[in-house]
């Protein structure tokens, strides 16, 4: 995901991209100077500013200005369309002006209620093409980094970025379920976990067929280190349904 | 919260009883990046030919320089994990989950530390059962103040550590003094009672005179910020 910043920022969390955005001193293009900038651009006059390679984002209201959007789209340039304002006749007429370039739709967050914001962003989902938000609100941010948007604009400020790039990677990198501290305080007496099938003392050693489930307290073990535990002696003894823990299990010497 | 990469570090002085169940219990937790490291002060058991069956790393250190805090820094400096595990040879997690709950606290940035329940065992003596169950409750608690924190069973981040380590002019409660200057700037300790050990002797070791006064004088000395 590429995090546009106007401001410029040292850290650059794993599974983020930063990227210059310019909105400009006076709101035109003419201070966007490297090649890979976002930058602000409401007239044809800043877009034939624009430098080769930088992208362009319109804003909030000229989504409608046709011309201005052709331009664009004559320069072959990527735009970053910011929908706020636009009806389903100038959406679509946006996008035909905007045919054959590589357009990511933008939503500039303004939305004082969270079920507005949050139904924008359904909505951006079904379009079936990239997808970047504009917000300054910090738990919306980290909603469009965990919902899978390819960009977030910041027109001002500088968002969590570390906890943006724990979203970001706990998607990409799918393996590790993360896990948190009300999720778990929710769990207990209510997981599974091994005991034995009958009365054992200490001394006696664990067959897999002594092993049993039961649903207990948080402190037992999960029931897929059976095969670990089979072949281990006992140090304590441990009844039917108590949970079965390291703290039962005998070291060899 | 994504798992951080994490270094446990296990103090040893002849735990032969206790720690072939210790590695057993850390090899088998169900966290996805963990390294062990065991730092053993001139064990004269088994305890090394113990270790050496399982995948841990071993730091010697003598009895010349020993030192609480010293065995935890020369452990911790050894490893690559951002976050720190602290575990004493002769506890045993509870089960697979305690990596993984003790771990998860840090996913608030401002908690830099955070230490887990210690229970007795079925024969541990009835001084000890008694600290222990009064001591280590069942509820999570955040300190800001309260610089109780017991490295029998803790973990802390590692830039924390690099910034402040343990401080080697003490013997013993370095873990009370290490909390103490560490909560100064508005960071935060946890206690997580789903991070559970088995402490068989306890954390008042039944009722050792000497370790009494020696703790007792070194808290005082953190009381009075003298350390």
């Amino acid at each position: 995901m590429i995090v546009w910043l106007s401001e410029k920022s040292d850290l650059v969390p794993e599974g983020l991209t930063l990227g210059q955005l310019s909105i400009g001193a006076d709101g035109s293009a003419s201070d966007c100077v490297e090649e890979g900038c976002l930058a602000r651009v409401a007239t044809r006059d800043e877009a034939r500013e624009l430098p080769a390679g930088a992208l362009a984002l319109v804003p909030a209201g000229q989504g409608a200005n046709i011309p201005l959007l052709e331009n664009l789209a004559a320069d072959g340039r990527e735009v970053y369309l910011t929908v706020n304002g636009l009806g389903p006749k100038s959406f679509d007429a946006a996008m035909q002006a905007l045919s054959g370039i590589r357009v990511t739709l933008c939503f500039e967050d303004a939305s004082s209620d969270d079920f507005g914001f949050f139904r924008q962003l359904a909505w951006l989902k079904a379009r079936g093409c990239p997808v970047a938000v504009s917000t300054t609100d910090p738990a919306r941010a980290l909603a469009v980094a965990a919902m899978q948007f390819d960009a977030l604009v910041c027109l001002s400020g500088v968002p969590d970025l570390g906890r943006m790039g724990l979203l970001v990677l706990a998607r990409e990198k799918a393996a590790v379920r993360p896990m948190g501290v009300d999720e778990v305080e929710a769990l207990a007496g209510a997981e599974a976990s091994l005991s034995v099938s009958r009365p054992m003392v200490a001394g006696e050693r664990l067959a897999a067929s002594d092993l049993a489930v039961v649903t207990a307290e948080v402190r037992g073990l999960m029931p897929s280190l059976a095969s670990v535990l089979a072949g281990k002696t006992l140090g304590y003894g441990i009844a039917p349904g108590e949970p079965l823990t390291f703290g039962h299990v005998k070291g060899d010497m | 919260m994504q798992s951080l990469p994490v270094s446990v570090v296990i103090r040893t002085k002849n735990e032969a009883r206790w720690i072939d169940a210790c590695l057993f219990a850390v090899m088998n937790q169900d966290y996805p990046d963990f390294e062990v490291i065991l730092v053993d002060n001139e064990s004269t058991d088994a305890t090394l030919e113990i270790a050496s069956r399982y995948d841990c790393r071993v730091v010697h250190l003598s009895d010349e320089e020993f030192n609480f805090s010293l065995a935890l820094n020369r452990g911790i400096e050894k490893g690559r994990g951002d976050l720190v595990a602290i575990l004493s040879g002769h506890c045993v997690p509870v089960n697979e989950q305690w990596l993984a709950r003790m771990a998860m606290n840090f996913d608030d940035d401002r908690v830099v530390a955070c230490y887990g329940k210690q229970e007795p065992l079925p024969d541990s003596s009835p001084f000890d059962k008694r600290d222990l169950w009064i001591t280590f409750g069942l509820d999570r608690k955040v300190q800001k103040r309260d610089y109780f924190f017991h490295n029998g069973n803790s973990m802390v981040r590692r830039d924390v550590w690099r910034e402040t380590p343990f401080n080697e002019n003490i013997h013993g409660v370095e873990d009370q003094d290490w909390a103490k200057k560490v909560l100064k700037n508005g960071s935060r300790i946890v206690y997580e009672p789903t991070a559970s050990v088995f402490h068989h002797h306890g954390i008042h070791h039944d009722r050792s005179q000497a370790r009494v006064d020696r703790v007792v004088r070194v808290i005082e000395l953190i009381q009075k910020d003298r350390t």
